[in-house]
């Protein structure tokens, strides 16, 4: 019986640690909207998915990171309600206010942040172009990041959902 | 499977009814339908994975093998519902992410097998142990650009030996403290010994062999380093314990190393080059045929060794394993002769001989199969 309950703990501390670690962002986190291009591609297990590449992830001319570098980016609100960078640093800036940091990883020319993919139902459709979207995405204060959903003109974008039948 | 390993009926058709609910699971997880909502979803899943749980425990005193399907069921469900953690919040679909994904999953899935003792379980373990080890090398190829295409043959080169060199070295130390999960370790790491030697006992392959030396050592030393570790400690410890002959441990021990040898040192002392990438015998440099044909006797050895290890181990799964590897290496090496004698008089005369050879072949195997189940029973 001990081991039964053993693994049972074990189970369920693993399982409730990686569900708090994943939703820890969307849950207490500070909201900003970014803004990206997306395309479409498949994940075996977790399935259809949009991949994102936002307009923060493209590293400026003056900046020169080391492939897998730790990056901050300093993100400001615009005057269109978009979060956009406004300093990037190999270390944790100094929190101020109305400044949000985000956490990424440098490529060759862009960084990683860990948010470039939305999942959605299987073969489920934008409604509209996907231009002008934006990201709407919860940032902690170590600079983590999780997506809530994506908007276009600040509101929840639309999907056109296949209709679900036994066979589909 | 029983929990020592052992196959059964019932095992069978509990494991494969297992298997098949798993993949319902990912179907309905790929699904990802938006009517559902994320509570429901992981709810589904909770339940799901507790059911299986409490069925294997329930069926543990009377339907043991079923009771294994069971816990193999939960190890898998379990796994997938980290999947689904992640899909609900859309954490990134790299290589990296999904390989920290499945290394946590390993040590909840290790973790189980060990404490139910459950040998189906511990199936599920290696296996998302393979699969942590080949998204995590692609994802480090990916990263590493300056690895190059040979670099990036040469880490899966690498991190295959690795796996093969832990696995064999955690079936020494399970013999040697004669723990139910030995057999297990041994046949998996013959299946992947065997993948491996098989990869490079083709022409094709040797021109990716030089480049393995030119790795820094920060990627070589811990992967070359901890499988060294667990077989010198599982050789000492089951030699010491009398659990294995002293044959039987050096041999494994020895074509292990003798890959490393052959792969490490071998190009240097033939003065090879990499990048000869060539499938006809005729456009190989004779420090290439010599490479070729060393790497082939090699797993000539391995096929030796296992199968006389399986025989007097009264193992037919790991038997089996190597005529299997067999057969496909003799295939092999004749569709090889073929492409490398062009010619219609050539080609028609090789077909005659593989013809002829196939059926004396068949003749001895047959004659062998039914002396070593003889033997066996």
């Amino acid at each position: 019986m001990k081991k039964h309950l053993i693994a049972v703990i074990v189970l369920a501390v693993i399982f409730a640690g990686f569900l708090f670690y994943a939703s820890w962002p969307t849950a207490t986190g500070t909201g900003v909207e970014l803004k990206l291009m997306p395309v479409d591609p498949f994940d075996l297990i977790r399935g259809q998915y949009l991949t994102l590449r936002y307009e923060i992830g493209t590293i400026p001319e003056q900046y020169n990171f080391t492939e897998g570098t730790t990056v901050y980016v300093v993100l400001k609100k615009d005057g269109d309600e978009i979060h956009r960078p406004a300093s990037y640093s190999e270390q944790m800036p100094q929190a101020g206010e109305g400044r949000v940091v985000i956490r990424g990883t440098s490529h060759k020319d862009w960084i990683e942040y860990g948010i470039e993919s939305y999942f959605i139902e299987r073969g489920a459709v934008l409604k509209e172009q996907m231009t002008n979207v934006t990201a709407y995405v919860k940032i902690l204060p170590d600079g983590r990041a999780s997506i809530v959903e994506l908007r276009k003109d600040h509101k929840p974008v639309e999907f056109e959902y296949r209709e679900v039948k036994f066979t589909s | 499977m029983s929990k020592k390993g052992e196959l059964t009926v019932t095992g069978v058709f509990s494991t494969i009814g297992a298997i098949l609910i798993s993949l319902g699971v990912i179907w309905f997880l790929a699904s990802n339908w938006h009517q559902m909502p994320s509570f429901a979803k992981i709810l589904i899943l909770v339940i799901a994975t507790s059911a299986a749980y409490f069925a294997g425990y329930k069926l543990e005193a009377e339907h043991e093998t079923i009771s294994q399907a069971m816990y193999m069921l939960t190890a898998i469900l379990w796994t997938l519902s980290l999947f689904l953690i992640a899909q609900i919040f859309n954490l990134t679909s790299t290589f990296q992410a999904n390989s920290n994904i499945l290394l946590v999953a390993l040590i909840g899935t290790a973790t189980l097998s060990y404490l139910l003792r459950s040998a189906l379980t511990l199936v599920v373990a290696i296996f998302t142990f393979e699969a942590w080890v080949w998204l995590q090398t692609l994802s480090t190829v990916m990263a590493m650009e300056a690895l190059g295409f040979e670099g990036a043959f040469s880490l899966i080169l690498l991190n295959q030996l690795a796996v093969t060199g832990t696995l064999f070295g955690l079936a020494l130390l399970h013999r040697a403290y004669k723990q139910d999960f030995a057999p297990i370790y041994t046949w998996w790491a013959a299946f992947s010994i065997f993948g491996l030697g098989f990869w490079l006992s083709n022409q094709a392959a040797q021109g990716f062999v030089p480049g393995f030396w030119q790795m820094s050592m920060f990627l070589l030393l811990p992967r070359l380093a901890v499988p060294a570790l667990l077989i010198g400690a599982g050789t000492y410890l089951s030699l010491s314990q009398k659990k294995i002959s002293k044959f039987d441990a050096w041999s494994g021990a020895s074509i292990w190393l003798g890959y490393i040898i052959a792969i490490s040192i071998l190009p240097t002392i033939l003065g090879l080059a990499p990048g000869q990438y060539v499938f006809r015998i005729w456009d190989m440099s004779p420090g290439y045929i010599v490479q070729w044909l060393i790497f082939n006797a090699i797993y000539i050895a391995l096929m030796l060794t296992v199968i006389s290890f399986g025989t007097r181990e009264k193992r037919t799964s790991l038997v089996y394993l190597a005529l299997l590897y067999f057969v496909v290496y003799i295939a092999a090496r004749y569709i090889g002769f073929i492409a490398d004698l062009s010619g219609y008089l050539a080609i028609s005369t090789m077909f005659i001989i593989g013809g002829i050879g196939l059926i004396v072949v068949a003749y001895f195997l047959n004659k062998f199969r039914k002396h070593t189940l003889a033997q066996l029973r």
